[in-house]
């Protein structure tokens, strides 16, 4: 599904790299009724260079993900928002 | 608040951190779908935010393991599962883990959150292997996915001012040296049962290849043709090896049994063909070939052919080696400040930089890589990007190769 898709293509830059600080960067993305991306937007980005284009090499990577469901979005398209965020834990 | 709750119980009884996710999702999905139906505009205007959080990990309580090695037992087995990459260790936790160690005995239980056992077992050997053991059961009962934590590693490290070959526990612990040759040692290649070790080794003046059994300590030269033999790597069942091969007049790509018998060319090429690497079925071999014009990824099938170009989008690709579940190639790039590290899909997408460093490995897991960096050894998750050096003070250490 739609997080699973972004989950396993996004790879975050080494936790060497952002120190691990709490960062975190976010997207709006536009999926039309066939699953195309149609538009990939980064309306917050984090601060770090690094992470910023870990996020932005994600959306070349995502093209395209399920067909929406039957009554999502307005019929044509659905917009949505991504947090993307490193691990927590480090 | 009722989604989260909701989400929440899905959480604590989900089988992995993939699909807590999209079982996550989907509920939302349907939560929204509801608003949007039932609460008209307002709702309907709303752009929704899903969080893709590479902390998204499964909460696990580990109690101090009882008995006389139960505080030794309990380091090794809280290490092993921070370093699969699946939990966060406290916490509202999910499933508790407790037990008991002594006397080379560690009887071990998941419970999950309402008391019901999910696993409970027996082990019996050395107190870090009987840890690493449940750790590994733990991996495939809470997620389904193979751990790592029993495997072993093989590197070249220059402790001894020479270059020797060196086998450890994959977290850096044991470390064993297992040549005192004097002379040059290079490409060690552990078996995928992490019984045996192929190398080049230098010792008769020529570069030929070895073969270790670790449980013995015995050693059998098996390739000694003229020229170089290098590269040495195991097939996934152990039973054969693919090297390169320079007794034509240039490198080639061989395969012989592991005793070294009934050696059979793969390639035919004028250029320089080096560091095969095997895929799951043992079918395909992926390696690096130069013709001149910069090193590339080719696969080639382990019965012969012509090798086929791996598109990567790098002019110089070398070190491959393939994950066990046949789906990413890991290798060698070099970029403007040294040698990264990059992974490619093989399904397409082009291939990602993930770290400096050299001659990445794929683990039994298909999610974390080993490669050294400077002089020391890394552990790198791909998916979180998480990074952990696992062995270092060793002299300048290389070449890494992990059992599965």
């Amino acid at each position: 599904m739609l997080h699973d898709r972004f989950y396993s293509e996004w790879v975050p830059p080494p936790t060497d790299i952002t120190s691990g600080a709490r960062i975190s960067a976010l997207v709006k993305i536009r999926i039309e009724k066939d699953g195309r991306v149609s538009n990939f937007e980064i309306i917050k980005p984090s601060g770090n260079a690094a992470f910023d284009e870990s996020v932005a090499t994600t959306a070349k990577r995502v093209t395209e993900v399920d067909p929406l469901p039957a009554g999502l979005g307005n019929g044509e398209h659905y917009d949505v928002k991504i947090n993307f965020e490193p691990d927590s834990e480090q | 608040m009722k989604l989260k709750s909701e989400v929440s119980l899905l959480r604590a009884k989900a089988a992995s951190a993939a699909e807590r996710a999209q079982r996550s999702f989907f509920l939302l999905l349907a939560c929204m779908s509801i608003l949007s139906a039932s609460g008209g505009s307002i709702y309907a205007q709303e752009v929704p935010t899903i969080t893709v959080s590479k902390g998204d990990k499964i909460n696990l309580t580990v109690s101090p393991l009882g008995g006389s090695d139960g505080g030794a037992a309990t380091k090794t087995l809280q290490s092993d599962l921070t370093l699969s990459g699946y939990f966060i260790l406290g916490g509202r936790a999910s499933y508790t883990t407790r037990g008991s160690a002594s006397a080379g005995n560690l009887q071990g239980q998941v419970v999950d959150h309402s008391g019901g056992t999910v696993l409970s077992k027996s082990y019996s050997g050395g107190t870090r292997e009987n840890a690493h053991r449940f750790a590994d059961d733990i991996v495939e009962t809470l997620t389904g996915n193979k751990g790592f934590a029993t495997s072993k590693i093989a590197f070249i490290a220059t402790r001894s001012g020479k270059k020797e070959v060196y086998a450890a526990d994959y977290d850096g612990s044991n470390v064993r040296q297992l040549t005192h040759d004097g002379v040059i040692s290079v490409h060690p290649s552990i078996s995928p049962d992490g019984r045996r070790i192929a190398y080049t080794g230098y010792q008769s003046g020529y570069p030929d290849v070895y073969v270790i059994d670790l449980a013995s300590g015995a050693r059998n030269r098996i390739v000694n043709f003229p020229g170089t033999n290098s590269g040495a790597a195991f097939s996934p069942d152990g039973g054969r090896i693919a090297l390169s091969v320079s007794k034509d007049g240039n490198p080639e790509l061989y395969i012989v049994s592991a005793s070294g018998g009934g050696a059979r060319r793969l390639t035919h090429t004028r250029g320089v063909e080096s560091g095969p690497t095997w895929s799951r079925s043992g079918d395909e071999i992926i390696y690096s070939f130069d013709d001149g014009r910069g090193p590339q990824l080719y696969r080639i099938s382990s019965g012969g052919g012509n090798g086929q170009p791996i598109a990567t989008g790098h002019g110089y690709c070398t070190e491959p080696n393939w994950s066990p579940d046949g789906k990413k190639i890991a290798f060698n790039v070099r970029g403007g400040g040294g040698f990264e590290i990059a992974i490619v899909d093989l399904s397409g997408g082009g291939a990602r930089v993930v770290s400096a460093g050299e001659n990445p490995v794929w683990g039994a897991d298909s999610r974390h890589i080993v490669f050294a960096e400077g002089s020391d050894l890394y552990l790198l998750d791909t998916v979180s990007s998480r990074k952990n050096k696992i062995l270092d003070g060793l002299g300048k250490i290389t070449e890494p190769s992990w059992s599965r």
